[in-house]
């Protein structure tokens, strides 16, 4: 509500003034706001605003975040390396004279004669400008071999690599003593006990490890102690993480058929709990197959280590109809090792069609989940009918008024088809 | 004065005047005017009877659209969280985006008011609203075009894209 005052005496004062302003309005910003809306704009847009007026010319070149991606090239060359864009890149980097926060260069191709020497040049002046935050994303094509550049960026805090070689580590290498995220994909490593144990040794500030589809995935991975966010995704056959005891977030997503979840976390058998107990782990996120007894026993592996779940999140990317003689003596096993949810709040599964297998798991987990407060359930359209009504009459058996259910009727969801296919 | 004729169940809402650059009061809200960091920041040291701040560089009708906003902000976000707590689903957040879509489609003279005055008084969200309007204003557009929407007068330079 606005309330006009009217304090008497003040008719002179409230005359309205005209205010007289420059007729050009933005270049007369203060130089904060410049900066931001600079910042804000494509690469292209930005570097394009010197030529705009003489107040313009220099204010793109202290910028922190330099972004080069699809929105740099015209529709056409889009996401390709050619030689005119690495040159506008190297003049780019050339001209600017403030500090780099953030470099990004995501291509889907390289296309330049000369693209992994542009690259390895670029890290070196990046490093030099203390670079923080650097991506090197490449989708096909050939792969940019890392040089001795990349580990002389002693200030990164986040590393993304993707489509990347790595030969060996340069001798002196000390660790990225500041790095807090690192994300892999596609990268292949060919010094990996070298690369796995300066991870777990070298980075004492490492929260949060993707690894996705890497080439050749390792037997051991250490991780360090500090390491709170795992995301797994991908085929990896028989690999084992070490040291991940303080753990808070756990995501594991399986994208192609012939794996399936129990090779992460075991080597032959599935032991009925890990060898450390994930006591800080509160969130898990699994995509697997829910009929195989194998995948259903790695999660249960999982859980009975982590005593304090409190979100669990479940896609069934791939399901078998499972006999329910096999399901049976499943859960006839797991009742031998209950494992009760007691710090369970949230639980959402994705993606199901109500076969005999999910809705045991769900009958399970609403039985032993005692403070369960919501309840998210995902369904396929196909789903199966009977299936469905007997889900609904656990869920309304075994639910607790504290309990919030919301059922959602889904499509298939492309990222699972394609693990169909 | 009028809640004294009025007595009304719930006690009387604190105000704030702000008095605009050309002399106006604006009597708002506490909480609305609160919205401001730099109002926000000033509001302890201030004495209780003594709720009256001087914008010397808010005009007015940029004061008028200020004051719009905030009063929208504070009450969306109270009705956002009233949804929640009873989890009843609402579409608070979006409808919210949109009402400042529409805010801040305005012409190049008010869009430098608002950001002037956002900056002054410190609203964070305002100014970033508003740093986004012309971000977006310039993204995709020639040097040219520019130059005629904001007036910029061209002395031209070399432009590194110009043969892409």
């Amino acid at each position: 509500m606005i309330y006009w005052m009217h304090p008497q005496g003040c008719s002179q004062r409230r005359r309205k003034l005209t205010v007289r302003r420059p007729p050009d309005y933005i270049s007369n910003l203060p130089d904060g706001i410049i900066e931001e809306i600079i910042q804000r704009l494509p690469i292209k847009d930005s570097v394009r605003t010197s030529v705009l007026s003489t107040k313009w010319k220099n204010r793109w070149m202290t910028i922190p975040n330099l972004i080069f991606d699809e929105h740099c090239m015209r529709q056409s060359s889009r996401k390709v390396l050619t030689d005119k864009f690495a040159g506008i890149i190297d003049q780019v980097l050339v001209q600017h004279t403030g500090r780099i926060d953030k470099f990004k260069l995501s291509v889907y191709y390289l296309k330049a004669e000369y693209a992994c020497s542009y690259i390895d040049h670029w890290i070196d002046v990046l490093s030099k400008k203390r670079i923080q935050d650097l991506s090197i994303e490449i989708d096909k094509g050939c792969v940019f071999v890392v040089t001795d550049s990349l580990f002389s960026c002693k200030n990164l805090r986040i590393l993304k690599l993707r489509q990347v070689l790595i030969r060996h580590l340069p001798a002196a290498f000390n660790g990225f003593k500041h790095l807090k995220d690192l994300y892999l994909d596609y990268v292949i490593i060919h010094c990996e006990d070298d690369f796995y144990s300066l991870l777990a040794s070298k980075c004492p500030l490492l929260e949060k490890l993707t690894m996705k589809d890497m080439g050749k995935a390792p037997f051991v991975v250490q991780v360090p102690p500090t390491l709170k966010y795992l995301h797994l995704i991908g085929m990896f056959t028989n690999m084992r993480i070490e040291n991940a005891e303080f753990l808070t977030v756990f995501v594991i997503r399986v994208s192609t058929r012939t794996r399936s979840l129990y090779e992460y976390l075991s080597i032959g058998f599935i032991p009925v709990k890990l060898p450390t107990m994930l006591i800080y782990l509160k969130e898990i996120f699994l995509v697997m197959d829910i009929g195989n007894i194998n995948d259903l026993a790695s999660a249960f592996c999982l859980f009975r280590s982590a005593p304090n779940l409190e979100r669990v999140r479940i896609g069934e990317w791939f399901s078998t109809p499972t006999s329910m003689e096999y399901a049976d003596l499943f859960w006839h096993i797991q009742k031998k090792f209950l494992y009760r949810f007691n710090k369970l709040k949230f639980l959402r599964l994705e993606q199901l069609s109500c076969w005999t297998s999910e809705v045991l798991l769900i009958d399970y987990m609403m039985r032993y989940s005692p403070h369960l407060e919501e309840l998210i359930i995902e369904v396929k359209e196909t789903v199966n009918t009977q299936g469905f009504l007997w889900f609904k009459h656990i869920v309304g058996r075994y639910r607790s008024p504290r309990t919030r259910v919301v059922v959602k009727v889904v499509k298939v969801h492309d990222r699972f088809e394609k693990g169909l296919s | 004065m009028k809640d004294s004729f009025n007595p009304s169940i719930e006690p009387p809402k604190k105000t704030v005047t702000l008095v605009s650059s050309d002399g106006y009061d604006f009597e708002v809200e506490e909480e609305v005017a609160l919205e401001s960091q730099v109002i926000k920041d000033g509001f302890e040291d201030k004495a209780v009877d003594d709720r009256e701040y001087l914008l010397f560089n808010v005009h007015s009708d940029t004061l008028e659209l200020i004051i719009k906003y905030c009063e929208k902000h504070v009450s969306s976000r109270k009705s956002i969280s009233a949804a929640a707590a009873s989890s009843s689903s609402s579409n608070g957040e979006e409808a919210l985006k949109e009402w400042d879509e529409h805010f801040i489609s305005v012409d190049t003279n008010t869009l430098y008011d608002i950001l002037m005055a956002a900056d002054y008084l410190n609203i964070k969200s305002l100014l970033d609203l508003a740093i986004q309007k012309v971000a977006d204003t310039i993204h995709g557009r020639s040097p040219e075009q520019i130059r005629k929407k904001f007036n910029i007068e061209n002395d031209s330079i070399i432009d590194p894209w110009a043969s892409e």
